[in-house]
């Protein structure tokens, strides 16, 4: 994964967003943007976590339900709902979040590995956690979540 | 020279004239005294010779310097085209293709070539002793020039020598400059800068000062040492405008000794002549290249094809804005729009078009090759290579075709006595035609040789543990022959060196599908079989016809659609559990897309009448209710990306009109579940 080092060799930039009470992130470099809610077309016989097909700029995406995916509660659409388009490995996906919060820069040593916290069976989409000013943000596995085997 | 960016042509244009050598041995073979043939073989050796010698592979070079001997004997008369000197020919033109091939890898290898070269040289002096003197190919030997008629200083002189000596070529180049040229030292200035570029130019008469000085009649000429050839030389200045004639001659150690009693006007008068006749046959072989072209990279094209869709999906919302407004001048702006983007998507989906001819050339040297190692006799028969198909099918479709081919030739045709015991023409023959039909292209494969048995393949079914007895049972004949498009399945009594190397006709069959196209067999045992190849004209664009399930929009792709028809729930019948319709005496099976596509239970269930779609695949037919239909609209394919890459029942995606994203449905894998369903 690119974990290239943007302005010093120990800080990593996160784009921060919300599933229900829980803060998540992924590293800047894999998203490419974020969008409003869209329409999405459902497509058949696919699993529950892809939510379907967005028209981004005329090339068709899937999107993912992030939490589904990870296996917390679902919740309506609203205003706030965002689409983040993030490539990986060649692929370009959307996931569903409840809300972007922010991007910040976060210190490396301030990131623990996911093995010590989490286990289970969505463990393997954690990569690690980051504590920053006492918020606790859980860092993304993006390949692990994009799992190209359907 | 540089040669690294030229390479790419070098080898483009190799293979197109190796394809010509290809064909017209072929054609030789049976035309053994055709000179015109012959004249086109020479002339595609001839320039594949040029070609390689500028580029620097001394082996292409060679060989087909050699291959010119022996066919400027066959032009001559003074050699028969026996069929031993067209094998060695046609071997001559595999080891080209081969070295052509491996010019980037292993350089330049002299030493595979020597046999051949050999087995040359012996056709040569056994066939004429006296021709040994033409060792040096015949245009270049008209052109020698004597060297004494030039004025060279000493220094001159020596380079002269010392490039002969080495080997490097030295031209003597009379340029002449087109009546009325207002600005001479510059076309005498463009012809020297080009002439510096591929050599060394070492005298000039009159001298460069004069030249600039425009000091001279319409005429100048000049010396050059380079790795050039002849030919490429007056191409490149015959490029430069208002240059009425060039003329390239030789310069070589042999005319040192030659009697000098040649006067001036003879020189100039014979070397003339053999330049007009030069530039003929370039103009020729323009000719048969069917005018001028441009080589575009496949992407660029690709590129452009996909801002088409883009415009036409723009122009689609645009259309539906004037719906919605009903403002007159833009709608019959949003015509004219139409007009143009209709016409812009049909040249570019022309300028993509190739034709199969591309394809099917190769085909005729496989067969005879094929046919010679297995005794057979056969005739292959091509129809239509002028049909187009676009380039990315082109370029699939050679591998399944040659598979056809060669399971006819190993399979379908017999021996000729057993043809001759069953009364037919000794000689197979096998059919390759290409034909439009409607929106696809059809490629048949048809051989008159002794068809598929059905009942030798339910054996196999059996056999093989595909089928069950009962199940192999049930099959009707023509869905019996259907099995050998199975996985696994493969016929042959005898794995041979030709076909079954349990390969077979399904991967065949996944490839025609993967390219958006359907393979079918028809077969008459003892009269031969055909195999029926439909392919989309075009993968980007096409007509389809959305329709609505359960709140989603659907676009089955029209030129699998039969026909819609409007039924009462009472006429959906079923047997043993598959429910059917019957239309037009036809029972057809029918399909409920909400048990595939997971949609809720249609509500028009209730209601008296039902709309079905009825789609066909070959000559398989079956009917899909859908809750309503929509309409039918170009639609731009769009791929669903690799992550949803794996669902079979969707073939693909498009944007409609309002931004929206439909599914395209793949009725060929539906028509396989119906059964199921």
């Amino acid at each position: 994964m690119a974990q290239e080092d943007l302005y010093s060799s120990n800080m990593d930039q996160l784009v921060v967003f919300k599933l229900g009470s829980e803060e998540y992130a992924l590293s800047i470099l894999q998203v490419q943007e974020i969008k409003k809610m869209t329409d999405i077309t459902r497509v058949p016989n696919t699993p529950s976590y892809i939510t379907g097909v967005i028209n981004l700029r005329g090339s068709v995406l899937p999107v993912i339900d992030l939490k589904n995916r990870l296996g917390l509660p679902a919740a309506e659409y609203d205003d706030d709902t965002r689409i983040i388009i993030v490539k990986t490995d060649d692929i370009v996906v959307g996931l569903i979040v409840d809300f972007v919060t922010e991007v910040m820069m976060i210190d490396k040593t301030q990131i623990d590995a996911a093995q010590t916290v989490v286990t289970g069976e969505t463990g393997k989409y954690v990569s690690g956690i980051g504590k920053y000013n006492g918020r606790l943000i859980i860092l993304l596995n993006l390949t692990a979540i994009v799992g190209v085997n359907i | 020279m540089e040669v690294s960016q030229y390479m790419e042509m070098f080898i483009e244009e190799s293979q197109e004239h190796l394809q010509v050598l290809n064909k017209c041995l072929l054609d030789l073979e049976n035309d053994p005294s055709n000179i015109h043939l012959l004249d086109e073989i020479f002339r595609s050796a001839h320039t594949i010779k040029g070609m390689s010698a500028t580029m620097g592979f001394s082996s292409i070079a060679e060989l087909t310097h050699e291959m010119e001997n022996i066919l400027d004997l066959l032009r001559n008369e003074k050699l028969k085209a026996t069929s031993n000197i067209i094998d060695i020919l046609f071997q001559c033109v595999d080891m080209l293709g081969q070295l052509i091939e491996n010019t980037d890898s292993d350089g330049d290898n002299h030493s595979i070539i020597l046999p051949l070269l050999n087995e040359l040289k012996n056709i040569a002096v056994n066939n004429s002793p006296v021709q040994q003197s033409a060792e040096d190919d015949i245009p270049k030997s008209n052109n020698l020039v004597m060297i004494n008629k030039i004025p060279f200083n000493e220094p001159e002189k020596n380079l002269v020598f010392s490039a002969l000596n080495q080997g490097i070529n030295v031209f003597y180049v009379q340029i002449s400059l087109s009546e009325g040229c207002l600005l001479k030292a510059v076309r005498v200035y463009m012809v020297l800068k080009s002439l510096d570029d591929i050599g060394e130019v070492i005298k000039c008469i009159p001298t460069t000062e004069e030249l600039e000085k425009e000091n001279f009649g319409s005429s100048f000429e000049i010396v050059l040492i380079t790795d050039s050839t002849a030919d490429s030389i007056m191409r490149e200045i015959l490029s430069i405008s208002e240059i009425s004639n060039v003329d390239v001659q030789t310069i070589s150690l042999n005319n040192l000794n030659t009697d000098s009693n040649d006067d001036n006007e003879h020189l100039s008068a014979t070397p003339t002549n053999v330049s007009t006749t030069k530039i003929n046959s370039l103009d020729n072989e323009k000719k048969h290249k069917g005018g001028q072209s441009v080589r575009v990279d496949i992407e660029r094209l690709d590129a452009l094809l996909n801002l088409v869709g883009e415009l036409v999906i723009n122009k689609t919302r645009l259309e539906q804005l004037g719906l919605t407004h009903r403002l007159n001048d833009l709608t019959e702006t949003i015509e004219q729009m139409d007009r143009v983007t209709t016409d812009l998507q049909n040249v570019v989906m022309k300028v993509r078009m190739v034709p199969v001819g591309q394809v099917f050339n190769r085909f005729p040297r496989m067969v005879r090759d094929l046919s010679h190692e297995l005794h057979k006799e056969i005739n292959l028969i091509i129809e239509g290579e002028d049909t187009e198909l676009d380039r990315t099918v082109i370029d699939e479709i050679g591998d399944p075709i040659v598979h056809l081919l060669r399971n006819s030739i190993d399979h379908g045709i017999e021996h000729a006595q057993e043809r001759q015991a069953m009364g037919k023409n000794p000689t197979g023959h096998i059919y390759l035609i290409a034909k439009h039909e409607g929106n696809n292209v059809v490629i048949e494969v048809k051989d008159d040789g002794r068809g598929i048995i059905p009942s030798n393949i339910r054996k196999a079914a059996v056999d093989k543990e595909l089928m069950t007895q009962q199940d192999v049972d049930k099959l009707d004949d023509n869905e019996a022959v259907r099995l050998i498009f199975l996985p696994g399945f493969s016929t042959a009594n005898t794995v041979t060196d030709v076909s079954g190397r349990g390969v077979g006709m399904d991967a065949v069959k996944t490839k025609i599908e993967s390219l958006g196209g359907t393979i079918d067999v028809d077969t008459t045992p003892g009269n031969g079989s055909k195999f029926i190849i439909r392919l989309p004209l075009t993968l980007a664009i096409i007509q389809a016809l959305l329709i609505r399930i359960a709140n989603e929009i659907y676009a089955i792709p029209l030129a699998s659609i039969d026909s819609t028809i409007n039924v009462n729930i009472s006429d959906i019948k079923t047997i043993q559990g598959q429910e059917v319709i019957l239309l037009r005496g036809q029972i057809i099976p029918i399909i409920r897309l909400n048990k595939v596509l997971g949609t809720e239970q249609q509500s028009v269930e209730q209601l008296n009448d039902i709309f079905i779609v009825i789609v066909h695949i070959g000559d398989q037919r079956a009917g899909i209710i859908v809750d309503t239909l929509i309409g039918q609209q170009e639609i731009v394919i769009k791929s669903l990306g690799k992550l949803l890459s794996g669902i079979k029942t969707i073939a693909g995606a498009t944007i409609l009109g309002n931004g929206q994203v439909a599914l395209i449905l793949d009725v060929s894998y539906l028509m396989q579940l119906k059964s199921e369903v």
